[in-house]
């Protein structure tokens, strides 16, 4: 699979909720034969940004993070994911294994596809609700300027 | 100096279930669960992950349950937990550009591209106790919800609006300095000692850690003249970016997660004159989560603590690295003031001890006991 797309679906499965990840792969989880390369491991990550979005480095604080590795065949897979979540990361991990592996690659699609719209709906849902905030503001003149 | 003490293990095992039943209040009332606290007390979550210097949403919504909201002791279980997890990497530099964006407003252009977005906020709110809250109600909705109905969202493709930063204008016509990125690794003051004088990479570093209480005064004085900083705010932004990093074992950007930040780009007053042209300074402010107050103000103290690349006269504490930045960790600062609640005892000894030779001497000199 080429890497733009193995990074957008690692991206589908770092960014789903665990309950969805759980309807798509719990079954595969619990009925395929694979091997963890990297058990769960809950770890921190220095998260950096910019001296104004553009400048030099800095590093602003450290986050959450849990990454797993699993082998299934002779594919394997890697997650990285916020927070201390060692079912999520185990999950995505096999995610990542099975859809490199072309005897599953089709099966899942739907499920990627599903993840990619709930996504989209979310941050569609909160755009929309954000946009009613926009507001013109009007200058007005103030009452002192009438004595100038 | 304080000395060890022996015993007192029974009433110390006591204190402890007193405190659990204090934590646990009235139990004909139902315990508050993390998912509330993080859901409904969600600012105060947000403090203790950016004071911490932790982003950990849950982690944190469990201290703040722990601590029984006293958001420092909060901040100080969080900041202990982080020592047992080990440090997998550092991040790509976050980009504030690409934000999926929940409030964005701007103190100097009314009209900017992208427009003026309150989001969810306590501005224009009239700061009215609301009776109504203390009341069991159904749940608010989102101004665009259709009740009785769950939402099915939404199309193909994503909603994007354009909301460009409001500095552009600035930095185009070249009217602001500007910010190149350079591609030195800056330093972590998690893994080396503080040092003065610091890079403004280490001072950003320990003001988006520092207690929100100190910065917030400090902006103050230095708003009111301890200090010469009472900037514009260019840009306010608050909302949710990807984190990312590159996986040796993948070789390529991969997101980890979503995190919710707030950004402040101020515009300050001039630089330059004489051969140099003239320009508009910037402060700069980023805090994990929803922490509006806090950025504003680490803009304005990051600005102030710039006095002396800029050659401006110290005139307040908060230009003063050395001050701000050995004094804005709340974890420090309360383990040194509440350190001397702890048993001192041969120490005043040795005071009580000197104070008595004192007054013998004070007596053998001539001097009288009232």
């Amino acid at each position: 699979m080429s890497q733009p797309c193995r990074r957008q679906y690692l991206e589908l499965l770092t960014l789903a909720s665990s309950a969805s990840l759980r309807r798509g792969l719990d079954g595969y989880r619990q009925n395929l034969k694979y091997e963890f390369i990297r058990p769960p491991e809950t770890g921190l990550i220095m998260v950096r940004g910019r001296q104004g979005n553009t400048g030099a480095l800095f590093n602003i604080g450290e986050m959450l993070v849990t990454r797993c590795a699993v082998k299934h065949e002779d594919h394997i897979g890697q997650a990285w994911v916020a927070g201390r979540n060692a079912a999520k990361a185990e999950l995505a991990a096999l995610g990542d294994a099975l859809a490199q592996n072309r005897a599953y690659a089709e099966a899942l699609a739907p499920f990627f596809e599903q993840l990619r719209r709930e996504r989209l709906g979310r941050i569609n849902r909160e755009t929309k609700d954000i946009m009613t905030t926009k507001v013109n503001f009007i200058t007005m003149v103030r009452g002192e300027d009438k004595n100038d | 100096m304080y000395v060890a003490v022996k015993g007192g293990e029974e009433a110390i095992g006591n204190a402890h279930k007193l405190l659990a039943a204090q934590r646990r209040g009235d139990p004909a009332v139902p315990e508050i669960e993390i998912e509330q606290i993080g859901g409904q007390l969600s600012r105060a979550v947000a403090r203790v992950m950016a004071e911490a210097s932790l982003y950990a949403p849950r982690e944190a919504a469990l201290a703040v349950k722990q601590a029984q909201g006293d958001l420092i002791e909060a901040v100080f279980l969080l900041r202990a937990s982080r020592a047992a997890w080990p440090r997998f990497g550092y991040s790509e530099a976050l980009d504030a550009d690409k934000m999926q964006i929940k409030r964005r407003i701007s103190g100097v252009w009314k009209d900017l591209p992208g427009g003026q977005i309150l989001g969810p906020t306590f501005d224009y709110s009239h700061r009215l106790l609301d009776a109504s809250l203390a009341e069991k109600k159904e749940p608010a909705q989102t101004p665009t919800a259709e009740p009785g109905r769950e939402r099915t969202e939404a199309g193909e493709t994503e909603i994007v609006f354009d909301c460009p930063k409001a500095m552009r204008a600035l930095s185009r016509q070249g009217l602001i300095e500007e910010e190149p990125a350079v591609a030195r690794e800056p330093l972590d003051l998690t893994r080396e000692p503080l040092d003065f004088p610091a890079g403004r990479d280490l001072r950003l570093q320990n003001l988006a850690r520092a207690d929100e209480g100190f910065l917030l005064s400090l902006a103050y004085s230095s708003q009111r003249g301890f200090g010469s900083v009472h900037p514009f705010v260019s840009e306010l932004r608050l909302g949710t970016v990807k984190v990312e990093i590159i996986p040796p074992e993948l070789g390529f950007p991969l997101a980890i997660g979503e995190i919710e930040i707030t950004e402040c780009e101020t515009v300050n007053q001039f630089h330059g004159g004489g051969a140099l042209k003239p320009c508009f300074t910037r402060g700069y402010g980023l805090v994990f989560g929803c922490n509006e107050r806090k950025a504003l103000s680490m803009a304005i103290v990051d600005r102030a603590l710039r006095a002396k690349e800029f050659g401006e006269e110290i005139k307040g504490p908060a230009q003063d690295e050395e001050f701000v930045m050995q004094h804005s960790d709340n974890i420090e600062a309360a383990g040194f003031v509440e350190h001397i609640k702890l048993p001192h005892y041969v120490d005043f000894q040795a005071e009580l001890s000197m104070l008595k030779s004192l007054r013998e001497n004070y007596r053998q000199g001539g001097g009288r006991d009232e």
